[in-house]
């Protein structure tokens, strides 16, 4: 029997209540003038072993019907009779959540853990009868309906997702679809190697629904795999390093791959990574623009994480030129990065105040004039060059917030819109805008709210100047621009402004409507396109957790699935058991309520029953 | 007075009636009431000394008829007689303090309900010439009014139940050997008492009653609550001895089966001594006790 709200178990202390009264009965109530008090004295003196007895039985009553009382607050599930041996099971709503995930993959002797996992859910199909309803539930959140057959033969052909899947809300999923099924009992059996990375974070389900757990409890084997692989810089000019860390017990032998789009990849560094460091792998690739690449070992019993995919853009370094209204920082900074080779000098680039802008710019990125008696000619200018955003009002000081970078704007200018421009928000300050970058007449352009004035923000005296004007100008900037992007398998993701399409590693293209989309489910690398040029990437990788195969215990499991109503096994015969004998079970708070009120029922018979010899 | 006109004052809740003027005036009210209900004159007596002849009405004696005349004349008469003091009676009021009590707001205590049951029964019987008179006792003699038939003798007995009780504990041997001394010749003796007393304590002066030929008859006065116990818990104390009992409801069987008890043993122990005993319940209308007192003094014609 299990209890949807045990803490009301304290109730039952007030069982005390009876009890004391009935010890301290002679030492507690009122004083009370009584006339025929001798009366009284001589029937406790000539009934005393009735009365005695009377009151025993009534004490026992009373704490019965407290303790009956608190046992129904607990709100108790459970079968009010015992499962009939041979009669088969009650009308039930299963839902099997099976755990597809990547870690499923892994060899164990000579074959996939999902085939245990397998196994069982075959086996609870087949215990099933016609009045039964079949819910098939992966990781991947998918839900399969339909007869036993369907049902086997769904089994049959589930396969290992290439990511983690979301096993947690597959399991919320399934206890949903289950629910309020009326009149037929409904459970939900989760069947899952245990990964303790899945299972991590405990989480909670509604009160009605009921779960078995099953872990097959084998020991996990050991795995290695790439669990990151990042450029860096994000754009090569035109060499550059990829960090790379793997999960593996020792150093293990891996292989950088690179190549352009439809061509095949070609090995651009191979490197021995020790377990768990961050090695730095360098590369330059003959090959220039939006470049895909994976980093790879060799095989094991897990393949899907022995390789790991990254996009990195190559091309020259871009030709900056900072202009002086731009301010001397920008041009010490420009200077920096020039002399790691990074940038050159020219005029692919220009860094300028905006009432320094003038006909044929190319790509530029524009602050606002350190004088605000200019502001009037820096809007003229931008409105001549086509650029759709002015300066407005000068807002307050605020903190400056991006991904990489945190700076405080003493002074900044509202980036007011003209029409509806298609752009990116790079940086905000008091949920304002202070940096956009879009593309306008076929050029790319950078505004920021702030001139790049101490005075005005901080951010030009900050260590973080250099970098963020160097990833600036390559990224947003220079050479093609675009984005590269991350997404785990079949994962969400925002669709930058500058992709109307996904282009598949086979060169088929998926478009992209939406604000939000659904990654592929197959790692790779996707390139972002928008008009049919080249914009970005989006990288879909194994969720690097994956890799850990550390497994719990069933108990383990239940225990972080938070319900009244979870339980585990250890076999599968338990399993089949349980999943039915759902079906009989029952919130017991209606019977336990009538068992309290016969039992009052009693108490207030006993106490008022006045047949001879009961007294 | 409309609705006593309307309904016999001795057929109603007592606790009404009571509530509706004083002793006097309510003990009159039942009397009337009462001698409504017998049918018959309740005057009669063992006089010789003839007085004169009356047509019959409803309700005479037959008795009284003449019957000579009535076959002689075809008509029915009535013989008249000088009436005189044919009994002597005393009322013995137990008015200790276990009396002054009541198990319910809505009812009179028991004091008050025996005081009116006396002042009537006093009443009635000195409307039948009877000489009446009182003893009020608690741990010992309060009042004793000496039996007489005057005019003014009622006046004097309610004058008498109108005085505060002691409140003390009961002392009813004493007020029995008071009713002894009181009355001379033989006659009627009523004891009005709840018995929260020992029995040994009243057995001998009443079989001293008993052995100088007076009738004796004994009204147990017990409030509803005495009889069915029905309280919650709590520590019961005797008013009058200071006895504390702890109990709850759960005795209220065994409770039952002892006051059942104890009215057995009252009723035996009367029985044995040659005592009239009635149990009265202070919930009941006046009429019943009334009735079955002067019953008591009707056996003695």
């Amino acid at each position: 029997m299990n209890f949807i709200a045990p803490l009301w178990f304290l109730l039952g202390a007030a069982a005390a209540v009876p009890l004391l009264v009935h010890l301290l009965r002679r030492r507690s109530g009122a004083t009370t003038e009584f006339p025929a008090t001798r009366y009284l004295l001589r029937a406790e003196r000539e009934h005393s072993r009735a009365i005695r007895l009377r009151n025993l039985l009534l004490m026992l009553l009373r704490v019965l019907a407290v303790l009956l009382l608190a046992v129904a607050a607990a709100r108790p599930l459970g079968r009010l009779l015992a499962p009939a041996a041979a009669a088969g099971h009650a009308p039930t709503a299963l839902a099997i959540v099976l755990d597809n995930s990547l870690s499923t993959s892994v060899i164990e002797d000579g074959r996939p853990a999902l085939e245990p996992l397998r196994d069982a859910a075959r086996a609870l199909v087949e215990a099933a009868t016609d009045q039964d309803r079949i819910y098939l539930v992966t990781a991947d959140g998918q839900v399969r309906a339909g007869s036993r057959q369907s049902a086997l033969a769904a089994i049959g052909t589930i396969t290992p997702l290439a990511g983690a899947g979301d096993l947690p809300g597959a399991v919320r999923r399934a206890s949903g679809v289950v629910a309020g099924m009326g009149n037929i009992a409904s459970h939900v059996v989760v069947l899952t190697d245990g990964q303790r990375t899945t299972w991590d974070t405990p989480f909670d389900l509604p009160e009605e629904a009921s779960v078995t757990l099953f872990v097959p409890g084998t020991p996990a084997p050991a795995n290695r795999g790439v669990i990151a692989a990042s450029p860096r810089p994000e754009r090569w000019t035109p060499s550059g390093a990829l960090d790379v860390r793997i999960h593996a017990q020792d150093s293990t032998p891996i292989r950088v791959l690179l190549g352009a789009r439809g061509r095949e990849l070609r090995t651009v560094a191979r490197a021995v990574a020790p377990p768990g460091a961050v090695i730095a792998v360098r590369a330059s690739p003959v090959d220039t623009g939006w470049l895909a690449g994976r980093v790879e070992m060799d095989g094991d019993e897990m393949p899907g994480d022995d390789v790991r995919y990254y996009a990195v853009w190559v091309g020259p370094a871009p030709r900056v030129r900072v202009l002086p209204g731009a301010g001397p920082f920008a041009q010490s900074a420009v200077d920096a990065v020039r002399s790691t080779g990074a940038l050159q000098a020219g005029d692919d680039v220009r860094i300028l105040s905006a009432d320094e802008l003038g006909p044929g710019h190319g790509a530029v990125l524009v602050v606002p004039p350190g004088a605000p008696a200019l502001h009037g000619a820096a809007n003229a200018a931008l409105g001549r060059a086509g650029i759709p955003w002015r300066f407005g009002a000068q807002g307050g000081p605020g903190t400056v917030r991006g991904d990489d970078v945190q700076f405080t704007a003493h002074r900044s200018y509202a980036l007011t819109p003209v029409g509806v421009p298609e752009t990116d928000t790079l940086l905000t300050v008091n949920d304002r805008l202070w940096a956009v970058a879009g593309a306008a007449n076929g050029t790319r352009y950078v505004v920021i709210a702030s001139p790049l004035l101490p005075e005005a923000t901080d951010l030009p005296v900050r260590a973080v100047f250099v970098p963020w004007l160097a990833s600036l100008v390559t990224n947003h900037l220079a050479g093609t621009g675009g984005v590269v992007m991350h997404a785990a398998p079949a994962q969400v993701f925002r669709r930058p402004a500058s992709a109307d399409a996904l282009v598949k590693p086979d060169g088929t293209t998926i478009p992209l409507a939406d604000e939000q989309d659904a990654a592929p489910a197959e790692p790779g690398v996707y390139f972002l396109a928008r008009q049919g040029t080249t914009t970005g990437a989006l990288v879909v990788n194994v969720e690097e957790i994956e890799s850990v195969l550390d497994r719990l215990q069933s108990t383990e499991v239940a225990a972080r699935i938070r319900g009244p109503q979870v339980g585990s096994v250890s076999s599968r015969e338990s399993l089949v058991r349980a999943a039915f004998a759902a079906g009989g079970t029952r919130t017991l708070v209606g019977p336990v309520l009538l068992l309290a009120l016969l039992v009052l029922g009693a108490e207030a018979f006993v106490t008022t029953f006045r047949a001879r010899g009961t007294a | 007075m409309e609705p006593l006109q309307a309904t016999r004052a001795d057929l109603i809740d007592p606790a009404a009636l009571a509530a509706l003027g004083r002793l006097e005036v309510v003990a009159r009210w039942i009397v009337d009431g009462f001698m409504t209900g017998l049918h018959r004159s309740p005057r009669k007596g063992f006089s010789v000394e003839f007085a004169e002849y009356r047509p019959y009405q409803a309700g005479d004696d037959p008795r009284y008829i003449d019957w000579k005349i009535a076959a002689r004349a075809d008509r029915w008469v009535i013989r008249q007689y000088e009436e005189e003091t044919n009994l002597r009676a005393t009322l013995v009021l137990d008015v200790s303090r276990s009396m002054a009590w009541r198990g319910d707001p809505s009812r009179l205590t028991k004091l008050d309900y025996a005081d009116r049951l006396v002042a009537a029964l006093a009443l009635l019987l000195l409307r039948q010439r009877d000489a009446v008179g009182l003893v009020r006792f608690d741990d010992q003699v309060r009042s004793a009014v000496s039996p007489r038939a005057q005019r003014g003798q009622w006046r004097r007995i309610v004058s008498a139940l109108e005085e505060p009780g002691a409140g003390a504990a009961s002392a009813a041997g004493e007020g029995l050997r008071q009713a002894a001394r009181l009355v001379r010749r033989r006659g009627l003796v009523v004891l009005v008492t709840d018995l929260l007393m020992d029995r040994e304590e009243i057995e001998e002066p009443l079989r001293a009653l008993r052995a100088a030929g007076h009738d004796v008859t004994a009204l147990h006065v017990m409030d509803p609550a005495e009889r069915d116990f029905a309280a919650g818990e709590a520590l019961y104390r005797d008013p009058e001895s200071g006895l504390e009992v702890p109990a709850a409801a759960h005795v209220r069987t065994a409770y039952r089966e002892t006051v059942d008890a104890v009215v057995a043993e009252w009723r035996a122990t009367f029985g044995r001594l040659g005592v009239g005993y009635e149990l009265v319940d202070t919930s009941q209308p006046f009429a019943v006790p009334l009735r079955r007192a002067f019953a008591a003094r009707e056996r003695l014609f």
